[in-house]
């Protein structure tokens, strides 16, 4: 990275070139103050508080918009400077309603910290200066008070920028601007980024408010649990109540996960099913048509000795142990080895059905290289197949606007429905339902382009783009979702190999070409659409390198690597860690309840929903179920598999329990307990090897969840030498990859089953306009069937049916 | 006096339809551009004429012109800024009343000059009857062929639009009304980069008012040389003033640049009504310090010599007051104005003219408070030199400098009541 010196202060510094000031000094232990200028949201240089004196530059400069230069000589303090910084501090202070005592954001307030740090200890202004406005909700999720605003607009450009929505803007003028929206209600995906980011207690979550203050809340880095991007949240939590997660608190603390400052709206606002009154609070049994409330020795010893009965009469394989895709490691690793070495059963698997990415097929080869957030945010080009992940992983989709904004990268799009990130796409083709794997095809040999072209109804023309864009990009970041079923995905494998750029120059003359096109472009002049890349001048010049300030940007090894949108928080950790039941030789969970009554007596069943998860095949399912000997079910919530249950114990939510969970990136995350376990909730694991200690096979862990996860750093090797203590120090650590070997695969054979899928796919699905109807909505927020404050308040919200991204 | 831009106003409007226009001399310039100069020597041509924006800020044209890259990926761009919006001036509006093609040849040759093939007139929204002037006359140069394709068959594209504003004083600012032609709210942008190399849309634009473009066409018909004799050596030409208030005669007078303030107004406007004494004179459009009678006397009409009495030329909107003028009245009215028009963008202007206001309205209830006028002095000091764009400044510079000429009539707006005095003592 080329570098710069200067003088900051006279002490000479050295900085990433085109940097900004603002950005140097912070680094280099001179904070400015500042509340416009946020990391990575165009400059606007409107609150002047960032003003320092330049050399050679007559008036006072803005720091938050000058990029450093050689030789730049800087003042930092001064007593012109003190004077204009307490001066702007009076200004918005004089129309400022100063009514900490009773706003949710004093003690974490921006506007606080920096009148303490840089304004006077008294003001001119009077009382009768102030013009005084009303506090209003304008969206389910957001609290609005005009008046203690500094119009910053960070929420504005954090919409626009951040979330692409559009949703709040600055109205009316001069002194009379406050942040609103067209009509006064906001239509939005209720991300609440814009309350995060807020300086002040202008915008303020309704959840929140006049929950607790700062100052008693006990905030502790965690990971959110309700998508495979797997955020780092703070769980602020006060009286053992979990009641806030944020991605930035007020005075700009982070968890340091992997999404810095951004949480979307199911991170922060369904964190209530912690505390939901539907928790199962006690182990019950069931006692002919009820099931019955129990002590833990009770049910802990009926499901003991109801297991081993069976075991004694049927043999271990006519057992079989489900666990859920969004359990912890340690949960999972224990249902394994319980069932593995207790029951003596193969059939261990963790829920997932056709419907999801065949993990098995994209493991076949080795890892593949995974890409993080951050080589996201870094590529030359994102090939986007199926999903939509601004619905179901909001932070992979935030990685994408902002490769694209602010990295000019290329977005390809393949996709049976439509999606927002269409705005960002180059180029985004819209294909028949099903057929994504078609493309992947028309990638991999162009010589049947033409037969792929008719199976996924698109235009040849298109298909010879998109393979011609991936063959001349240098870093390629292919993120695929469920929709690519299970030889495509094996077939990614093929990629390193096959679209291997001819050349470096090819590939930076395409660069520079695309680039070249992005400046000739026309800017559009609808103010709602805001330029797809970013037009100011001084970000173009700032190459950011990252969200992090003067680091280098994260570069993968190989040109493509892969980001599989799985559709629950740990469904990459459960196949990593071996629950897979292909990987151990046993039936499928699918399997096992269709096996049920035959093979199949008895079903220990951890944390998920069989019935829920049905498909429209309830009744099925139900009828299979109720064949069962025994149905033991470890959950939070009475669901209706527990309701049809033989034993239920009450579990611990992410909340209450620590261990680790693996995103779709590969990093093994740490997920702390923040509270304690709620009624006689306990950990997943815990329950089960009790059960196992009753049996007969004590585990060892002796209640110490990190004897577990060093059991399975010893056995799984991508997860070798990682502790808790170092995953809590270092944060996300990635699992070593260990790429396929292009010639352990057998490509002529994987083609031609790729070949053959196509041709299925041309016969069997009929073109029919109505298959490209949208199927996107719901699906994310389906899959939790949680009753959140989340879900009630969408509801409730002002007569509104339903919001525009997470219909209830 | 040689009559550069004022020649048609005799007319009374018969200038508008192209045959007079062509008839007294309208479009040779043009021709002449096109058929025997480069584009650089039109530039090289209004550089030696010294000709300056007439818009406020009086920077030399024709090195905006050159500040416009040759070679640019994106298509060029020539805007004419006639949102007229500075209290006091109304020059504009009468030149595109009187004389419409003056300023769409203008327009042109700077548009050759500059290799840009569209441009725009941001019109003021209030001047909606002089949009309808404009685009008839625009209708005349494209019959013509003055626009349109292969002009004069020099094979090169011309078009010409006019954009109406919608009230806002803001958009005169140069970058502001690029946003708001560009279909966005009117906020001003961060500079640089300067509008010549980013302006509208991306592209290089140069951003003139209405009286800059309307003297290129003379200065290209006679020499850059003869309209620089025409005024001093750092401000070439003539001018247009808006003289307004207690004079005999208002209206707007074309005179050379340096022509003393006080000729103008006692000779040609006739001197102040009803007898009375001059008090005071805001030399170039409200945004400008006043001046004192006596600054008057000394005061040239220049950059240079007004600057020289510690105010501006401006956009040549002379506000004459006589004696019986309260300036704290008029400073509040203005303060008003600013305060009305601050788009909000940043801190000082948005909360700085919000405070003036709120401090002149209880002074002007007679119930300002010892330390007020100080305050007043104080915050527009805050604001000057510190805010985004110009609007702050010439929030600020009116404040100051009336409080600094006319204490008195600000004085007079404290009420010293004893409980006060002794409250301020006790400070």
């Amino acid at each position: 990275m080329e570098t710069v010196k200067l003088t900051i202060d006279g002490v000479e510094v050295t900085a990433p070139k085109g940097e900004l000031l603002i950005e140097v000094c912070e680094m280099n232990g001179v904070y400015l103050p500042r509340f416009c200028h946020f990391r990575g949201l165009t400059p606007q240089a409107s609150c002047r508080m960032c003003v320092v004196r330049v050399d050679k530059i007559p008036k006072l400069q803005t720091a938050c918009t000058m990029p450093v230069a050689d030789g730049m000589v800087v003042t930092t303090a001064s007593d012109e400077i003190e004077d204009v910084r307490s001066g702007m501090i009076e200004f918005l202070l004089s129309n400022h309603p100063v009514d900490c005592p009773v706003c949710d954001r004093a003690g974490e307030c921006e506007l606080q910290d920096q009148t303490f740090g840089f304004g006077e200890d008294r003001t001119r202004s009077r009382f009768e200066d102030k013009e005084p406005t009303l506090e209003r909700q304008i969206s389910p999720f957001i609290y609005n008070d005009p008046q203690r605003c500094v119009t910053c607009k960070r929420c504005t450009r954090v919409c626009e920028e951040w979330m692409d929505e559009f949703a709040i803007t600055a109205v009316n003028r001069g002194s009379h601007t406050v942040i609103s929206s067209f009509g006064g209600w906001v239509e939005c995906s209720d991300c609440g980024n814009c309350v995060d980011v807020c300086p002040t207690g202008t915008l303020l979550h309704v959840p929140y408010k006049y929950v607790a203050r700062p100052w008693d809340l006990k905030q502790t880095p965690t990971i959110c649990n309700y998508c495979s991007d797997g955020c780092s949240i703070l769980a602020g939590t006060r009286s053992e109540q979990f009641i806030r997660a944020v991605a930035r608190d007020g005075r700009g603390r982070t968890a340091g996960g992997i999404n810095n400052d951004f949480l979307c709206a199911l991170g922060r606002y369904t964190i209530d099913a912690v505390h939901s009154p539907q928790r199962i609070d006690r182990p019950m049994i069931r006692r002919g048509e009820y099931l019955v409330p129990a002590t833990w020795d009770e049910a802990l010893n009926f499901a003991a000795s109801k297991l081993a009965e069976i075991k004694n009469d049927d043999g271990g394989a006519a057992l079989g142990a489900i666990g859920a895709a969004r359990l912890l490691n340690e949960d999972l690793f224990v249902l394994g080895k319980f069932a593995a070495e207790t029951l003596g059963t193969p059939n261990a698997d963790f829920y997932h059905d056709e419907d999801e990415i065949d993990t098995a097929s994209f493991f076949r080869y080795g890892i593949p290289v995974l890409a993080t957030q951050e080589h996201i945010q870094n590529a030359d080009t994102i090939i986007l197949i199926g999903s939509d992940p601004n619905e179901e992983n909001p932070l992979t989709a935030f990685s994408i606007r902002w490769a694209v904004r602010q990295k000019s990268a290329r977005l390809l799009m393949v996709n049976s429905m439509p999606s927002r990130l269409e705005r960002q796409a180059e180029r985004a083709i819209r294909v028949r339902e099903g057929s994504e794997g078609a493309v992947v095809e028309a990638l991999l040999a162009p010589s049947r382009i033409e037969a792929t072209a008719a199976a996924a109804g698109v235009g040849v023309d298109d298909l010879r783009f998109v393979r011609q864009v991936l063959l001349e990009s240098e870093r390629v970041v292919v993120i695929f979702g469920d929709e690519l079923k299970a030889t495509a995905v094996e077939a990614l494998a093929l990629f390193e190999t096959q679209l291997a750029t001819p050349s470096a120059d090819v590939a930076t003359a395409a660069r520079n070409a695309h680039l070249d096109a992005l400046q000739r472009q026309v800017r559009s002049t609808n103010s709602t659409n805001k330029p797809a890349v970013n037009e100011n001048p001084f970000t173009s010049i700032v190459a950011h390198p990252t969200l992090e300030v003067g680091a280098e940007p994260a570069r993968t090894s190989t040109k493509f690597s892969f980001v599989p949108l799985f559709r629950y928080s740990n469904s990459l950790g459960a196949c990593l860690i071996g629950m897979d039941a292909s990987l151990r030789g046993g039936l499928s969970a699918q399997a096992m309840i269709n096996g049920s009554g035959g093979g199949i007596q008895a079903l220990y069943v951890v944390g998920e929903d069989l019935l829920g998860k049905a498909n429209g095949d309830e009744s099925h399912v139900r009828t299979q179920l109720g064949k069962l000997k025994l149905l033991i079910v470890q959950d939070q919530f009475m669901t209706e598999t527990a309701k049809s249950a033989h034993v239920v114990f009450p579990s611990t939510s992410f909340a209450e329990s620590q261990g680790t969970q693996v995103n779709n990136a590969g990093q093994v995350q740490l997920v702390r307990r923040v509270i304690p376990p709620v009624g006689q909730a306990r950990p997943d694991w815990m329950i089960t090897s009790s059960i196992a200690k009753l049996m007969g096979s004590d585990f060892g862990y002796q209640g110490q969840v990190r004897a577990i996860f060093k059991e399975i750093s010893e056995r799984v090797n991508a997860c070798a030498g990682l502790t808790h203590n170092r995953l809590a120090n270092e944060g996300a650590i990635q699992v070593s990859a260990a790429p396929p070997d292009s010639a352990g695969i057998d490509r002529a054979d994987l083609l031609a089953r790729l070949s053959a899928e196509t041709d299925r796919i041309n016969k069997e699905i009929e073109v029919d306009s109505s298959e490209l109807t949208a199927k996107a909505g719901s699906r994310l927020h389906g899959r939790y069937p949680l009753q959140t404050r989340y879900s009630e308040m969408l509801k409730a919200g002002d007569g509104r049916e339903s919001p525009v991204v997470f219909p209830a | 006096m040689t009559k550069v831009l004022t020649t048609r106003f005799d007319l009374k409007g018969e200038a508008c339809d192209i045959d007079v226009y062509i008839k007294t001399g309208g479009y040779a310039a043009l021709e002449k551009a096109f058929r025997e100069m480069t584009p650089e020597a039109v530039i090289e041509e209004v550089k030696k004429s010294a000709l300056r924006g007439r818009g406020g800020a009086g920077f030399p044209t024709g090195m905006k012109w050159s500040f416009v890259p040759k070679e640019s990926k994106r298509p060029k761009y020539v805007v004419c800024n006639a949102d007229e919006s500075e209290p006091g001036t109304g020059k504009d509006r009468d030149l595109m009343r009187w004389d419409p093609h003056m300023l769409i040849e203008g327009m042109l040759i700077t548009a050759y000059a500059l290799n840009a093939r569209d441009s725009y007139i941001y019109i003021r929204g209030e001047y909606w009857y002089i949009k309808e002037i404009l685009e008839r006359a625009i209708a005349q140069a494209y019959e013509r062929g003055y626009l349109g394709k292969n002009v004069l068959g020099s094979g090169r594209e011309f078009n010409l639009y006019v954009h109406p504003g919608a009230g806002a004083y803001i958009c005169g600012e140069e970058t502001a009304l690029l946003e708001s032609l560009e279909g966005k709210r009117g906020h001003p942008r961060l500079k640089p980069p300067f509008p010549a190399v980013v302006g509208l849309y991306g592209g290089p634009t140069v951003v003139n008012n209405v009286e800059t473009l309307a003297a290129v066409p003379w200065i290209i018909s006679n020499g850059g040389d003869a309209y620089r004799a025409l005024g001093t050596e750092k401000s070439g030409g003539t001018k247009l003033f808006t003289v307004s208030g207690h004079i005999v005669r208002p209206g707007n007078y074309e005179v050379p640049m340096g022509y003393p303030m006080s000729k103008l107004i006692y000779e040609d406007c006739g001197g102040i009504r009803n007898g009375k004494k001059l008090k005071a004179v805001i030399p170039g459009g409200s945004s400008v310090p006043i001046i004192t009678a006596e600054e008057v006397e000394k005061c040239g009409l220049d950059y240079e010599s007004v600057a020289a009495v510690g105010s501006m030329l401006g956009s040549g909107g002379v506000i004459v007051m006589d004696e019986t003028v309260d300036i704290f009245e008029t400073t509040r009215n203005l303060t008003h104005f600013y305060h009305h028009e601050s788009c909000g963008w940043c801190t000082p202007c948005r909360e700085g003219t919000r405070w003036l206001q709120k401090v002149f309205e209880r002074m002007h209830r007679y119930e300002g408070r010892p330390g007020d006028v100080e305050l007043l002095h104080e915050l527009a000091d805050k604001i000057l030199g510190k805010s985004f764009c110009p609007l702050g400044d010439a929030a600020a510079m009116p404040v100051q400098s009336a409080i600094d000429k006319f204490r008195e009539d600000f004085d007079r707006r404290i009420k010293h009541d004893l409980v006060q005095i002794k409250m301020h003592a006790a400070d």
